[in-house]
């Protein structure tokens, strides 16, 4: 699905407001594979990732006669995306409320370069992570928010936030470590 | 310390997923692509109530110019048939006043058209101050604009006949002043049924599917079809239609005096030239066009055009060679001082126009794709070429008139261009087509009437070639 012709943003909008299905490709063959790589983070798997990211193009065609280009295309688009996936990890923090989690004392640990990662490895570590740990993880760590958004942005307490990125930062860091030592004999599970 | 450290630790997985990217499977396309279509279903709806109501509203508009035609044809034909047995009437008042003195013919003038008929004796009145001054021997024609009445003696049975039919092609005209505005209506009866459906309505949801297909073909059709835009076109087009008379129905019948004899009014002939209410026209030409934005075209060229109508005449111009030449009234009105005029028996002559004209058209396209429905819209510069008068006999010489001064025909004059354009791509960079259009004449062709905009209705074909 190669893209085969370059056209800019501003034209496949255009195309896309008519309704035009190459256009609308075009578009998501410029797009799909960086918001894969969000609906991977969010999800718990690649068959979950791809059900956000289907959903969440759909959204984008529909509703990108509102886009007035305030926004970068590729800002719009991962907003888009990331509030499809917060959409589906709600039903299951609705089943599974998020709560307070003790405080993880963060030990001094060694530090580990990420860039010894690739990034499957870096994807299957965020997705072991509990759903609440890992989508407060994500909005805080990789998206930028604060925890006062985060906390209103999913219906939760600040301090239910914090702990919940406590312990996924507390986490991801003993995988690393572990992967870190024994991976190299192969017996590293993430 | 720590406060940095998490820092670090929140800028590294920043980074690490910073330019990220990772290929979705197929099936995640194919199923956006699936729930587009499915939500285009109920634009599709849309899409077909309106064509229904523009194919709806087509055939509308093709009955009412239909039954419009009829009715006009019909109307002018009458009027002919009446106009040619009174002419014919009035020759043989002429035969019979040469050699009665107690019968006297009184015509209206003016444009009088009501009739007054004398019932005490044998002579009709009239309004014409003219007809008190002559003699029993005087005979005046009709030149009005409408249909006017001979009144003769009521027991004259032969112009009975003529007064009784003229009479009700006048009654007709004012009966009906417009097109059918107190027509009857066939289904006026019908127009209370209620109609009572037996089962139950049912609103049909019209779902387009299209052949699931690896979104890499679907990429190929696409770049086949893009690969020749319909950008920039030449085309060679042809069309054949009809349109009504340049001389106004109620005008068809001029006719004025002329004296081989001068000073002498009982050498006076009355002559006339009736213009047939339709012509037929044909054109062929080649033309250009532009894509100006997606639906929007814009069109031009050139094209011969060539309109013939006929006439009924019953005179003839005498040139220097003295040949008989054949000759409409709307020449002699022109040049009535140049032309010197003979009278002849009724003779049928054909008249053809040709002209070369330049149209200029602005096209929204409806429908895109393998079928084409395109609206047209435009003005026509018209240049007069010429006009050739034949006697279809042959047994008068051909008159023909070029543009200049002292022609009769304007050189240049202006039409209203409007019509559509059905169309069928064939292979990528040709294309063929059907075009009905009307054609309106904004200015006059010919300078003596200024109020003469005939309608020139005809079918099209075009043959496109796209440029690449």
């Amino acid at each position: 699905m190669a893209e085969r012709f370059i056209l800019s943003d501003q034209e496949l909008i255009k195309g896309c407001v008519k309704g035009e299905r190459a256009s609308q490709e075009a578009l998501y063959s410029r797009y799909c594979r960086k918001m894969m790589v969000i609906c991977q983070r969010y999800a718990k798997s690649t068959l979950e990732a791809e059900d956000i990211l289907q959903e969440g193009f759909i959204k984008v065609f529909a509703a990108i006669e509102t886009f007035r280009g305030e926004a970068q295309l590729n800002t719009w688009i991962t907003r888009i995306m990331i509030n499809t996936a917060l959409n589906h990890q709600r039903q299951k923090l609705y089943l599974l409320p998020m709560v307070d989690v003790a405080n993880t004392n963060l030990h001094e640990t060694e530090e580990v370069s990420l860039a010894d990662f690739n990034l499957a490895e870096l994807i299957a570590m965020i997705q072991s992570l509990p759903d609440g740990a890992r989508v407060v993880f994500n909005l805080f760590a990789i998206e930028g928010y604060n925890h006062k958004e985060i906390a209103a942005m999913l219906d939760i307490s600040e301090g239910t936030s914090k702990s919940q990125y406590s312990r996924a930062k507390s986490l991801l860091k003993s995988k690393l470590e572990n992967v870190s030592v024994y991976g190299k004999f192969g017996e590293a599970k993430i | 310390m720590e406060n940095s450290e998490r820092q670090k630790f929140e800028e590294n997985w920043k980074a690490a997923f910073q330019d990220a990217e990772q290929h979705p499977s197929e099936r995640v396309w194919w199923s956006i692509d699936n729930a587009l279509t499915q939500a285009e279903g109920g634009t599709m709806k849309q899409k077909i109530v309106f064509y229904k109501r523009l194919a709806a509203a087509s055939v509308v508009l093709a009955l009412v110019l239909a039954g419009s035609t009829t009715y006009f044809i019909n109307q002018s034909q009458d009027k002919l048939t009446a106009s040619a047995k009174q002419t014919e009437n009035e020759t043989q008042s002429q035969s019979k006043t040469a050699t009665t003195d107690n019968r006297t013919t009184i015509t209206e003038n003016n444009n009088q058209t009501l009739p007054q008929s004398n019932t005490n004796g044998s002579v009709a009145t009239t309004r014409s101050g003219l007809a008190d001054a002559h003699d029993a021997n005087l005979i005046t024609t009709v030149t009005g604009s409408k249909a006017a009445f001979t009144m003769q003696k009521e027991n004259d049975t032969e112009n009975n006949n003529v007064f009784e039919k003229t009479l009700l092609v006048s009654d007709a005209a004012l009966q009906w002043p417009g097109f059918g505005l107190d027509a009857y209506d066939p289904l006026d009866e019908y127009h209370d049924i209620d109609l009572n459906t037996k089962g139950k309505l049912r609103e049909v949801t019209i779902v387009r599917k299209l052949p699931a297909m690896p979104a890499s073909m679907m990429a190929d059709s696409r770049r086949k079809k893009t690969d020749v835009k319909e950008n920039l076109w030449a085309a060679v087009n042809a069309s054949a239609g009809g349109f009504n008379s340049y001389t106004q129905s109620d005008q068809s019948a001029r006719s004025f005096m002329m004296s081989s004899q001068s000073s002498s009014f009982n050498n006076l002939v009355s002559t006339s030239s009736q213009a047939k209410p339709t012509g037929n026209s044909y054109s062929v030409g080649i033309n250009m066009g532009a894509r100006l934005a997606p639906r929007w075209v814009l069109q031009g060229g050139v094209s011969y055009l060539n309109q013939t109508q006929g006439y009924t005449s019953n005179f003839a111009a005498v040139g220097f060679d003295n040949s008989a030449k054949a000759i409409v009234t709307e020449y002699t009105t022109a040049r009535q001082s140049m032309l010197a005029l003979t009278p002849t028996t009724p003779y049928e002559i054909n008249s053809v126009n040709e002209l070369v004209s330049v149209p200029v058209q602005a096209g929204y396209m409806l429908v895109n794709r393998k079928f084409g429905l395109q609206l047209n819209s435009g003005v026509a510069t018209d240049m007069f070429v010429r006009n050739t008068l034949t006697d279809k006999s042959g047994q008068l010489d051909s008159f023909s008139e070029s543009a200049g001064t002292d022609s009769p025909y304007n050189t240049f004059s202006w039409s209203a261009l409007a019509g559509t354009e059905f169309s069928y791509k064939i292979g990528s960079q040709y294309r063929i087509s059907v075009a009905p259009g009307l054609r309106y004449a904004l200015t006059p062709m010919l300078k003596t009437s200024t109020d003469t905009t005939p309608v020139m209705w005809d079918m099209g074909f075009r043959f496109r070639y796209i440029f690449k």
